[in-house]
């Protein structure tokens, strides 16, 4: 009977290593190494169950996830031996992510778009997951520069009142992809973009449930740039304002993710999983 | 928006800027051709050696306009 109940309490919080998933061990082995700790294993091994009984954890070149303290939040899942370096003080809460509380201060997400394996021209996604709604002025900037004096290919929220903006784009060059839209203040914020041999242009903007179409006639290759979070970071150099006032929970960034569904402006695919299993994540932790 | 901020010299930027424990980075920001940090650094125990340096710096309140730059 003993055995019974012991099977039975390793199944319902999740610490019976042999439940986990091979990633999440991985996952939890990196970040004791650093001196961190994961609290929440069921909960991060449910949501890495999810993302890979659909094919989108294959995807991923780097997923950070917040989880109960900041260094194991800081632990590239996919990669385990990468961990994102913190740039002058940017702060994080237990449970629900990063914030930059002032200028200057970033999260160096530590990958190079040369060193992706997943996030390959002409095609890839990259996202967040806000877990608390921001101020009327707070900017989050999540992306890629390419360049200090026109840093494109990135995904930006930016919100200033009266005017709320939005600006993501991921290899696009020109001009803005998307402006003018009214910012999501929370939940699941992400950028596909897919330029298939068809000549059929993907370049969507995904804000919580809302899938937008963006313009999408101008396209260049993926630059060989750094990836930063939180904060604006142009050739290593944080050099531009950024204060958040909100919390992200999870960076994301890889290959193309599916975003189609039966409505047009619904998100759906594989974008939908995502976002429902994020979402179902940072519940079930908040209810801990 | 104000921000308190450590305006430095360009020899206590050199000093200050690099690596630190549990890879934080320290990292000033350039600003109209002075260098700068956020003042809250100081209240992280990360940068404790670099704290001497970071005490002898002024303390600045920089107004940093709401409208986010062109890009």
């Amino acid at each position: 009977m003993n055995n019974v109940f012991t099977l039975r309490h390793q199944l319902d919080l999740g610490g019976g290593g042999s439940l986990l998933l091979p990633e999440t061990k991985a996952y939890i082995a990196a970040v004791k190494a650093e001196g961190g700790e994961i609290l929440y294993e069921k909960q991060v091994n449910e949501l890495l169950k999810t993302l890979k009984t659909n094919g989108i954890l294959q995807k991923l070149d780097f997923l950070y996830l917040a989880n109960y303290e900041g260094i194991g939040s800081r632990v590239n899942i996919i990669s385990p031996s990468v961990m994102a370096s913190i740039i002058t003080g940017i702060s994080f809460s237990s449970k629900k992510g990063w914030q930059s509380p002032g200028v200057g201060q970033c999260l160096n997400l530590g990958y190079k778009r040369s060193t992706m394996t997943k996030l390959v021209a002409p095609k890839g996604s990259i996202g967040v997951f806000f877990t608390e709604t921001q101020s009327d002025k707070g900017r989050i900037f999540m992306g890629a520069m390419r360049s200090a004096s026109s840093p494109r290919n990135s995904l930006l929220l930016y919100r200033a009142s009266p005017a709320t903006r939005i600006v993501a784009e991921l290899y696009r060059d020109a001009e803005n992809a998307i402006a003018g839209m009214a910012a999501s203040s929370n939940g699941y914020f992400a950028f596909s973009h897919h330029e298939p041999s068809s000549g059929v242009y993907a370049h969507q903007l995904y804000m919580d449930t809302v899938r937008h179409a963006a313009n999408n006639t101008s396209y260049t290759s993926i630059h060989d740039v750094n990836i930063y979070g939180c904060a604006a970071n142009i050739n290593g150099v944080v050099s531009t304002p950024m204060t958040t006032t909100g919390r992200i929970g999870c960076f994301y960034a890889g290959d193309y993710i599916d975003g189609l569904g039966a409505d047009p402006a619904v998100i759906g695919g594989e974008h939908a999983i995502f976002r429902s299993a994020l979402a179902k994540y940072f519940t079930d932790i908040a209810e801990l | 928006m104000k921000e308190r901020m450590l305006k430095l010299t360009c020899e206590q930027a050199n000093l200050v800027k690099g690596e630190y424990p549990h890879k934080h980075i320290l990292q000033p920001i350039m600003m109209a051709g002075e260098w700068y940090l956020p003042a809250s650094v100081m209240d992280n125990s990360v940068y404790e050696s670099a704290i001497s340096i970071l005490q002898s710096c002024c303390v600045v309140e920089i107004e940093f306009p709401d409208e986010m730059p062109e890009l």
